[in-house]
């Protein structure tokens, strides 16, 4: 019996595993209608969740695509933040990324994932995809953000823009301390005025101004500012990501902002020493201090607009009766700049997200690419968009989400955040961290980049937690940094192309009024 | 032996008893004390995981709202997760889709692990042949390597054989499980070799003596063996993840996964909602847990049929 | 028998014994011998026993592990995807060399070897040596309790813990404080990060182990006891004399596993403390998974993981050699 049993598992495995590989998926099945048949396959993140508005948005545009276009599959393949990239990692590795793939150009090409997948990132010639219309709805600092300055563009189809530089605050708790925050919008502020409002709002274990630095999350940002608000020329800057660049790209040298170093690093300091962060909070979860933003326990968060999303969701409950607490009234703002000689107010960076295409290997064919950039441009064509938010086929959240009106799902409707938000796009910055790495050789990019992890980061850390003063850090960065100078000689750190990305950047520089 | 020798022994015996009756008492209470410690400490997380499962825990990924015992406890998480009232523009997750998919990744492998992997371990347990030391060093080595080292070649692979988005890609690296090879070869050896060579004797083949003796032997072995195959392939991800193109090829674990949206790394558009993430591992769970049981069974049954006493 | 019965069964290559005879080779009807023989024989059923398994696990598993041996002898990243050549042992050259990197991550794993795998083998051993005398209801109550948190998916189980040992205001701080004890910074402290992952991995996870000492534990026959409690033997030496060494291929399989699983840690740094703080859990598997997928560094991910393998293959022999005595009852 024992062995009938088992004889009928196996058999039943069998034909279920057959079964199943019959149950294949219809892919490139289509019948021809007016084309060859052709799957595109994009992928991205929650974007096209369709539990979520702005996902079903996309699931619809896709199905409305693939409706004009009978011949064309559309396979919208989305999963968690981490499991995207694992799996573009591995599909990028075999040389078959996706068709395309949505996602910020600074994540795709960082220092830390090798700076150079741009080499795969098809390139396309701006007037080849992009109308005139198009460009004019897009806004010229849009464009300008998504391609390198004098260089061809590598993103097929600019999307959203996600920025850097400003901050979150706690309205009433600002109101409370004497402070305006619609003012502090529109002019900025110092950091005496910052951390004068930290001293007044922290209150024993009750409220804090601030939860924990650490792991290049949130607090440590109150340490860039410093590095941000330190006047440099253009390419020693800290851009994006606010590490600095380490390496001046003209001379070749190995050099960084000392002095921005140490003022953020004697603020970050005094916030800790005085309890404007609860030492408790240094190096919490992630989670936990923004959640302490949102439930109205911090007067500040670095974080980015986005947060106040939840802000909203969380004040929408507590109308609805679902959750308890007070609302909490978040006010997106500047970040704080230092006042001294040499400082300027923090310059807001952009952070381009869009579609990009991959070089394929095999090569798919024309006719693919060709249909490929057709759906990046259905998919965010504004003019479309528009029209479909005017026939009301998009659901009211998705609508403020898409367009070129709406980088900021739910928080760009009429008040003051929107104003604030708009004008920005006025004056933002690309970010320029890939530029940099770009004029800069693999072995240097290498040990820079063991640097940043094993010295720089760890340095960081050292001074969150109390273990080493701030001059002892920049003697430490600054004895490692010389280390690394001579591992790698200095005729072996530039590429070819460095001297005419400086030019390149010294032109940028005049243009948008920043020290060459 | 002796009388007097023997006196000493019982009384001994006696001495011995008396005193292990009561070791015996205090020895449970310890047992029943250390055990239900243990116990607790294990089923901490379950128990949260329900828990949070019938509360509302808004978009944003915290712990904020980790409570001993839930506040209004709902179902509301569990509707939204099979988007029951879902507006008529969101496609309704295919949730079945997945749960059918999940048995098969974690049913189908099971079975062949339980049978090739314990033919196998019999082979490099009891037999000599050439290679036999290599091939058991490779499945050692197969164990050692990080799994998504390999990941790349076997995507090239799956993609070279258009396997891409289909259930052979899902099932069939799954089929050769080295873990269980390994298993069943250390518990196999245990076996008396005596048992087989008396069947050798009685002109029994090897398949007779695979499938007569050592198999019924090693029911305990092969429950542990269904159990975390099973367990592996309920539980597998990333590789569904990395195989599926559309939304319907997925697992459970793999579409709950692709629920978590932008998650801790924090970079927008986060629609992460912790608590439907909680009910749909709370609802997945419950297969593992039945099957756990059912498995169990036979571990049990191994000593009252194995008819092993010495 | 006795051929059978090599309980090593470590890489030994068995080829020259197994030859057959020389004056078999020689002599007609070498085929119809070779299968009568009952040693060549079973070879043949070796091999047909194994056949489907080589077969799957050759393509699925061995395959891809030849060429990821491949990729580390290769400059094979992201960044150059287009370009990727030969360059012999360099990455390994620049893994053994890298004191500041790749060293103290197989030191951290090193510490966290040496402090759980042994501690994780014991609790299972002690648990079950618990559990096997109650009845069959209890019994199974815990091997239950003990194996469920494996179901649960990682992903949860650590907002749970991140949750517990918050260093603000966690479960396990209210624990702390209720018994008149300072509050600790768990994971977010340098000293103590490594050591609350030691604790979740000690506290939970021992399910699989519980499982198999259990049924290895039922196994023995009781009448060994028996024997055992006529010669009023203490329970201290019942246990050295009949049950350790009876276990003994269990403990062996179960230190194996740990040993492959605490080489590979990873959970803990991927879901809680991303390597930090000051790098305190920067576990080798940590590294080369941001080598492998943060720096999109194929050939240097291989090479570490090659390394580690290798490394985790002569800890494996050594416990073989050690564990290994072949035991039957």
């Amino acid at each position: 019996m024992k062995s009938a049993m088992l004889r009928t598992a196996l058999l039943l495995a069998f034909v279920l595993a057959f079964v199943a590989g019959a149950q294949e998926f219809p892919y490139d099945q289509q019948q021809d209608m007016n084309g060859e048949p052709d799957t595109i396959v994009v992928m991205g993140s929650s974007d096209f969740d369709p539990s979520t508005p702005a996902g079903a948005y996309l699931q619809e545009v896709a199905r409305l695509y693939m409706e004009q276009n009978p011949h064309i599959t559309v396979q919208m393949d989305y999963g968690s933040w981490g499991d995207l990239w694992q799996k573009v990692g591995v599909m990028l590795g075999n040389r078959q990324g996706p068709d395309l793939l949505v996602g910020p150009r600074d994540y795709l090409m960082a220092n830390g994932r090798g700076g150079g997948q741009w080499e795969d990132i098809i390139t396309v010639p701006e007037d080849q995809f992009l109308s005139a219309e198009a460009q004019r709805g897009m806004g010229p600092t849009l464009l300008e953000a998504s391609r390198f300055p004098g260089r061809e563009g590598f993103m097929v189809w600019p999307w959203t823009i996600y920025i850097d530089g400003t901050m979150v605050v706690n309205g009433d708790m600002l109101r409370e301390a004497g402070y305006d925050p619609l003012e502090i919008q529109q002019n900025g502020w110092t950091m005496e005025e910052f951390m004068d409002v930290a001293k007044q709002v922290t209150n024993g274990d009750q409220y804090a101004a601030f939860f924990g630095p650490m792991g290049g999350h949130n607090g440590e940002r109150i340490f860039l500012t410093g590095l941000l608000s330190h006047e440099q020329p253009y390419r020693l800057q800290s851009h994006g990501g606010g590490n600095p660049p380490f390496v001046d790209i003209e001379t070749g040298e190995l050099t960084w902002d000392q002095e921005g170093f140490t003022a953020g690093c004697q603020a970050i300091r005094t916030f800790i020493d005085e309890g404007w962060i609860p030492e408790n909070t240094v190096g919490i979860a992630f989670d936990e201090s923004r959640d302490a933003f949102v439930t109205g326990q911090t007067a500040f968060s670095f974080d980015g607009p986005d947060l106040l999303n939840l802000v909203e969701e969380r004040n929408r409950a507590i109308a609805n009766g679902e959750e308890q607490g007070e609302p909490v009234e978040g006010f997106v703002v500047p970040r704080p700049h230092f006042s001294g000689e040499g400082f300027q107010p923090v310059p807001v960076t952009a952070l381009s997200y869009g579609y990009y295409s991959f070089k394929q290997e095999p090569y798919k064919g024309d006719a693919h690419t060709r249909n490929v950039f057709d759906f990046a441009r259905f998919l965010t064509d504004p003019v479309f968009q528009i029209r479909k938010a005017a026939d009301d086929s998009i659901p009211p959240d998705a609508r403020v989400y898409m367009g070129e009106q709406s980088w900021f799902p739910g928080i760009l409707g009429t008040g003051p955040n929107a104003q604030y938000l708009q004008s920005v796009r006025e004056v933002w910055q690309p970010s320029m961290g890939i530029y940099i790495t770009m004029a800069t050789t693999p072995e240097l990019q290498a040990a820079l980049t063991s640097f940043r992890n094993e010295v720089y980061a760890t340095t960081k850390e050292e001074v969150f937690l109390g273990r080493i003063s701030c001059d002892d850090a920049v003697t430490q960065i600054q004895t490692e940094l010389e280390r690394v100078g001579e591992q790698v000689p200095m005729d072996q750190r530039l590429t070819a192309e460095a001297p005419a990305i400086a030019e390149d950047m010294a032109a940028f520089a005049r243009e948008i009024g920043q020290p060459e | 032996m002796a009388t007097r020798a023997r006196s000493v022994r019982e009384r001994q015996q006696a001495d011995t008893f008396e005193r292990s009756e009561q070791a015996r008492r205090a020895g449970t209470i310890f047992a029943y004390g250390m055990l239900s410690f243990w116990a607790i400490l294990s089923l901490v997380p379950i128990y949260f995981l329900f828990i949070m499962s019938f509360q509302d825990l808004g978009v944003s990924f915290t712990v904020r709202d980790i409570q001993w015992f839930p506040i209004n406890p709902n179902l509301e998480n569990y509707v939204t997760l099979f988007q029951l009232d879902a507006p008529y523009w969101i496609e309704r997750r295919p949730i079945w889709r997945w749960a059918f998919n999940s048995g098969l990744v974690a049913l189908i492998p099971t079975i062949s692990n339980l049978v090739f992997d314990s033919a196998a371990g019999y082979a490099l347990a009891k037999m000599r042949f050439p290679g036999r030391g290599l091939i058991f060093g490779m499945v050692i080595a197969t164990m050692a390597i990080p799994e998504f080292i390999t990941f790349i070649p076997l995507y090239r692979m799956m993609s070279d054989f258009h396997w891409m988005n289909t259930y052979w890609a899902l099932l069939f690296p799954g089929f050769a499980g080295v873990a269980g090879i390994f298993l069943m070869k250390q518990s196999i050896q245990s076996l008396p070799s005596s048992l087989m060579d008396a069947a050798r004797i009685d002109a029994c083949s090897e398949w007779g003596i695979f499938w007569k003796i050592v198999l019924p032997l090693s029911k305990p072995v092969l429950a542990i063996v269904g159990i975390t195959s099973f367990m592996a392939g309920w539980n597998s991800y990333f590789w569904p993840y990395l195989v599926a193109q559309s939304r319907d090829m997925l697992t459970l674990q793999a579409g709950l996964s692709s629920m978590m949206g932008a998650g801790a790394t924090g970079l927008p558009p986060s629609s992460n909602d912790l608590g439907v993430v909680m009910a749909g591992a709370a609802l997945a769970a419950i297969p593992m847990i039945v099957v756990f049981f059912i498995f169990q069974k036979y571990i049990v049954q191994g000593i009252t049929v194995g008819g092993m006493k010495g | 028998m006795g051929d059978a019965q090599d309980g090593l069964g470590w890489p030994r290559i068995g080829l020259p014994n197994h030859l057959p005879p020389k004056e078999m080779m020689t002599k007609r009807g070498f085929f119809r011998r070779y299968f009568e023989d009952s040693r060549y024989s079973q070879w043949r059923w070796a091999y047909i026993f194994m056949s489907v398994d080589l077969a799957w696990a050759g393509l699925f598993l061995f395959f891809p592990l030849a060429l990821a041996i491949v990729f580390s002898f290769q400059d094979f990243s992201l960044a150059n995807i287009g370009d990727v050549r030969f360059i012999g042992f360099e990455n390994y050259r620049e893994i053994l060399t890298d004191t500041r990197g790749w060293w103290h991550s197989v030191k951290v794993t090193a510490i966290w070897t040496l402090f759980t795998v042994p501690v994780n083998v014991a609790i299972a051993m002690g648990l079950s040596l618990l559990i096997a005398p109650l009845r069959d209801g209890p019994a199974n109550f815990f091997k239950g309790a003990f194996y469920l948190p494996a179901v649960v998916s990682q992903v949860v189980v650590s907002v749970i813990m991140v949750w517990i040992f918050s260093p603000r205001s966690g479960l396990a701080n209210m624990l702390l404080q209720s018994v008149g004890l300072p509050s600790q910074r768990w994971y977010a402290s340098p000293e103590l990060a490594l050591f609350t992952l030691m604790l979740m991995a000690w506290l939970t996870g021992h399910g699989f182990g519980v499982l198999l000492y259990t049924a290895a534990l039922k196994r023995i026959p009781t009448s060994l006891y028996e024997a055992a409690d006529i010669d009023a033997t203490s329970g201290w030496k019942k246990f050295w004399k009949i049950t350790w060494p009876l276990i003994k291929p269990t403990t062996l399989y179960v230190t194996i596993i740990q040993l492959i699983a605490s080489f590979q840690t990873f959970a803990g740094a991927f879901f809680i403390t991303k390597g930090g703080p000051l790098r305190s859990t920067e576990f080798v598997n940590w590294r080369i998974y941001t080598a492998f997928y943060t720096d999109g560094n194929f050939g240097m991910a291989s090479a570490m993981a090659v390394v580690l393998m290798v490394v985790i293959m002569m800890i494996s022999i050594a416990s073989f050699r050690l564990l290994g005595t072949d035991v039957e009852y």
